[in-house]
């Protein structure tokens, strides 16, 4: 897009040219129908959103993860994994990723979008690219094997150097790893125990986490990763008819939302700082909701494009759900 | 004629009257009664002549019933005869009393002579002797022959045989509908005459019996002969069925019965039952669209086998069943069983279906004959004015409840002041029109289970209008002036929704703006760039005149799927360092106003 450009000095404007339109519609994001296997733009701002045309690719993915930098990362249909960019061109462009091996068990982003952790649980190693959506010189290879417990959920550094991995065994033992590549070995160090942690996010730019313990029903910030460590449970669920499993943060708000793929449930946390939060119970108009995030910082996906309509969560404001209708000629 | 030979043989069978008897009453050279006197018998038609020694033959007779003839002895000579006595013997002959009668020149005396054959095996020849004298002459006998053809009646009806006398029932037994069953009739002559037989006919008053191979007539049955012919029985009702066969003047009450399940149906509504055959028509009452007439019918086996029933069904779309029993259904003779048909019709006139039960079929028909006119319609929820990117929702209800189910689609339209549609306006169910249904008796509009559905009110000015039509099925019952509800979404300033940092690099940054403008007009664009504290950098504002470039957007294609939204890059060039700027407000300008302000701090 061509931009209005605007030229000025430190002291003084020099000059302003425009040129060219510089404008185009707003994206709210993109989302994956995992009936379809097709990938749909939100086009609009929220209130004012329909849902687009499809993404043109030849054929339809068995799985999407849509970055907030505009790309997806892709698992076709026969298990290959790849990057699909341009994604509101006539022609995206596919990427594909030299991974370990097809259909990974867990495919997950990084906070920014721009790193992936694929996860295999037959090999018991984690992938992980960075850089995106530029095609990747390589990768780094985890080997969580020896990680005791199942892997739940991970979430891998914006940089991605390294991954945190919620897991947990049976019998309720369970913690937040810092698994890092070490050249020769993979060291895994835990960050915190845990009884069932079933959702690790970073927040604060990465430099801090947070992880959801299902077993216990609370969420724990987990400050400087990196560093010393350490960690504080900061809200606890205990009023929720069902144990919570569902966590997003963005950087772009200080909401943290939690919630229960069991029902309508969202308890938006503000995290004011590490250690005041406030916890309000928001109704949902949708059961078991996805909460994943969008392009725009402040928009999540609640539920959508199927079974049910797309709906979308919108906490720059007050937090508010709104229905995104698709496209229909009027 | 009977010769004197076979004469000679009756009277041995009968040993009646001795054989020089006879000689005496034929070879009388004083009395010539073929000369004097006259002998003729009827039977009820012209008079026949016999002379002694002769035939009298009388008329069919059969076991158990009685034939007469008249017997004429007329005097012819000029001199008196007397009729001493007049006998017939033993046996299924009668002679009326007759003695001593006189019998003077030109005058003659009648007998009546009865036959009555009261068993098959009895004996049907006889003997007229008539003792006469003319004068003083002595007495000479005259003597007749008395025949008659007797039949018996013998029915074979697999592979046994009954003997049947006329007016006697024949049962031919019973079997299938549509399969026959035959009885072979035999009729024997065991009289002493032939049978001359005119008429053999079956009436059936049920239908079913038939003579499929009837003898040719008039055909003569001589004394120990036989006639066969075949009943044959095809059932065309179950039950009983009768017929008359008719052989001569003797008739059988012949019977059989017809085996297999017979439907019957009979429909009560409207209070008044009904018996309906099977084809027949099902009539409903008049009945108002929406509203419902309901059927009792009931089927009953009145056969004699069981009835089964695989299927039940209602068809052309205003009958529908309820209440069917468990199908297959078994129903035993006598039984019955019954289920309704509704009759609800969904337009005006006329309207027809088939209620259909296992393989037979019955016309349905009823009139929908008008409908109820809608109630006051009023709109809630629904604010007159709306703000842009809003999803707020519209209920409808009735002023008064409607007696019968509604359903009714909402269309929303809208009117652009910019003379550009927005495809956001829409409902949550998706598009700009949705349907809906008010259950009957109440007041309600349910959109699926809701009482109020949402709407996008978009991002141009202009007015969104909701105008619902309403229906009783298929009869659309909207007013002339259908009901409306308009909402005006206002034209206002511009709208920021978000002021992203895009790309950077070390002496530019890159501005997203996105916001939307009601009007579709945005003329100029306000950046107050803030410095970082500490630096020598001062507060600057930057107005870029933005109406072309906004002007040229709101002219394409693409920008009309976004209503009035927009981002907007702005790119920003920097003589100096990227990190003397703390943050940039925004605001944006049009022909109404200014919008409110927003920070991108850059820090």
């Amino acid at each position: 897009m061509k931009s209005l450009i605007g030229l000025l000095g430190l002291c003084a404007v020099l000059s302003l040219n425009v040129q060219g339109s510089g404008l185009r519609g707003p994206l709210s994001g993109y989302v994956f129908n995992d009936t379809t296997g097709q990938i749909l733009p939100i086009q609009g701002i929220p209130g004012a959103a329909i849902l687009g045309n499809p993404v043109n690719v030849p054929t339809p993915f068995q799985r999407a993860v849509i970055s907030p930098l505009g790309f997806a990362v892709t698992i076709s249909t026969t298990g290959e994994v790849a990057i699909l960019s341009r994604l509101d061109s006539d022609e995206p462009l596919v990427t594909p990723l030299d991974t370990l091996a097809p259909n990974p068990d867990i495919l997950t982003l990084s906070q920014n979008g721009s790193a992936v952790a694929l996860f295999w649980k037959a090999l018991g190693k984690v992938q992980l690219f960075s850089g995106l959506p530029a095609p990747p010189s390589g990768s780094k290879t985890l080997d969580v094997q020896y990680l005791s417990g199942e892997v739940a959920a991970l979430a891998p550094d914006n940089s991605g150097s390294y991954v945190l991995a919620a897991s947990a065994d049976s019998e309720g033992h369970g913690g937040v790893y810092r698994i890092e590549d070490q050249r020769t070995w993979t060291s895994i160090v835990m960050v915190t125990p845990a009884i069932q942690p079933v959702a690790v996010t970073f927040v604060h730019g990465g430099r801090d986490a947070l992880a959801l313990d299902r077993g216990s029903n609370e969420l724990i910030f987990l400050p400087e990763v990196l560093g010393s460590g350490g960690s504080r449970v900061i809200a606890t669920f205990s009023d929720a008819p069902d144990p919570v499993d569902r966590l997003t943060a963005s950087d772009a708000t200080d909401y943290v939302l939690v919630g229960s793929s069991k029902n309508e449930r969202l308890f938006v946390v503000a995290l004011r700082d590490e250690y005041s939060t406030s916890t309000e119970l928001l109704e949902l108009p949708i059961t078991n909701p996805l909460l994943t995030r969008l392009s725009a910082p402040h928009l999540y996906l609640l539920a959508g494009p199927s079974p049910g309509p797309v709906q979308i969560l919108d906490v720059s404001r007050t937090p508010q759900s709104f229905f995104v209708p698709p496209a229909v000629a009027p | 004629m009977v010769s004197l030979a076979q004469l000679f043989a009756i009277f041995k069978a009968f040993r009646w009257i001795p054989a020089t008897f006879i000689l005496v009453g034929v070879c009388s050279g004083q009395t010539n009664l073929t000369t004097d006197l006259r002998f003729q018998y009827s039977a009820g038609g012209s008079a026949t002549t016999v002379a002694p020694v002769g035939t009298v033959a009388f008329p069919l007779a059969a076991i158990g019933k009685s034939t007469s003839v008249q017997f004429t002895i007329q005097n012819i000579s000029t001199s008196n005869y007397l009729l001493q006595d007049a006998s017939v013997g033993q046996g299924a002959y009668v002679a009326n009393a007759t003695q001593n009668t006189n019998i003077p020149p030109g005058g003659s005396v009648i007998i009546t002579l009865t036959f009555s054959p009261a068993a098959v095996n009895a004996g049907t020849n006889g003997i007229l002797n008539l003792s006469l004298r003319r004068g003083t002459d002595p007495s000479v006998n005259a003597l007749f022959v008395l025949a008659a053809p007797v039949l018996v009646y013998e029915f074979t009806l697999d592979n046994t045989t009954t003997t049947y006398i006329g007016g006697q029932a024949i049962a031919i037994g019973s079997t299938p509908l549509g399969q026959a069953r035959t009885g072979l009739m035999n009729i024997r002559n065991i009289g002493s005459a032939t049978a001359q037989l005119t008429a053999i006919s079956v009436v059936s008053v049920d239908a079913g019996f038939r003579l499929p191979s009837p003898p040719p007539l008039p055909q003569g049955v001589a004394s120990q002969q036989t006639l066969a012919f075949t009943v044959e029985f095809v059932p065309q009702d179950v039950g009983v069925a009768t017929a008359q066969l008719r052989v001569e003047n003797e008739l059988f009450l012949v019977s059989g019965t017809g085996l297999g399940s017979k439907l019957s149906l009979a429909v009560e509504v409207g209070g008044i039952s009904t018996n309906i055959a099977a084809g027949a028509t099902i009539e409903f009452p008049n009945t108002i669209v929406g509203a419902e007439q309901k059927a009792t019918v009931t089927i009953s086996n009145t056969g004699n086998q069981t009835l089964a029933i695989s299927n039940i069904a209602a068809s052309g779309g205003n009958f529908f069943t309820q209440g069917l029993p468990p199908l297959p259904l078994q129903l035993q003779p006598g039984e019955n069983v019954s289920f309704f048909v509704r009759f609800l019709p969904d337009t005006l006139g006329v309207l027809t279906g088939n209620l259909l039960i296992s393989g037979r079929t019955y016309v349905l028909r009823g009139s929908g004959s008008g409908v109820v006119p809608l109630p006051n319609v009023l709109f809630g929820d629904v604010p007159n004015q709306v703000g842009s990117a809003q999803q707020p929702s519209i209920s409808m209800k009735l002023e008064q409840p409607y007696p019968y189910n509604l359903q009714g689609t909402l269309v929303l339209s809208f009117t652009s002041d910019s003379f550009v549609d927005d495809p956001s306006i829409q409902f949550s169910s998706s598009g700009r029109s949705v349907t809906f249904q008010i259950p009957a008796n109440t007041t309600t509009v349910l959109f699926g289970q809701a009482t109020k559905i949402q709407f996008q009110t978009g991002t141009v000015a202009g007015i969104i209008t909701f105008t619902p039509s309403f229906s009783v099925q298929k009869v659309d019952i909207t007013p002339g002036s259908p009901p409306t509800k308009s909402v005006t979404l206002l034209a206002g300033p511009p709208q920021l929704q978000l002021v992203q940092l895009g790309a950077q690099t070390a002496n530019s940054f890159e501005l997203l703006i996105t916001g939307y403008a009601s009007t579709r007009q945005i003329s100029e664009i306000r950046l107050e760039i803030a410095p970082t504290a500490g630096t020598t950098t001062k507060a600057q504002s930057l107005v870029i005149s933005a109406g072309t470039a906004f002007g040229n957007w709101y002219q394409t294609s693409v920008s009309r799927q976004f209503g009035s939204q927009f981002t907007a890059s702005v790119t920003l060039l920097l003589a100096g360092k990227l990190t003397d700027i703390q943050s940039v407000s925004t605001t944006l300008t049009n022909n109404v106003g200014v919008s409110s302000t927003v920070v991108t701090n850059l820090r």
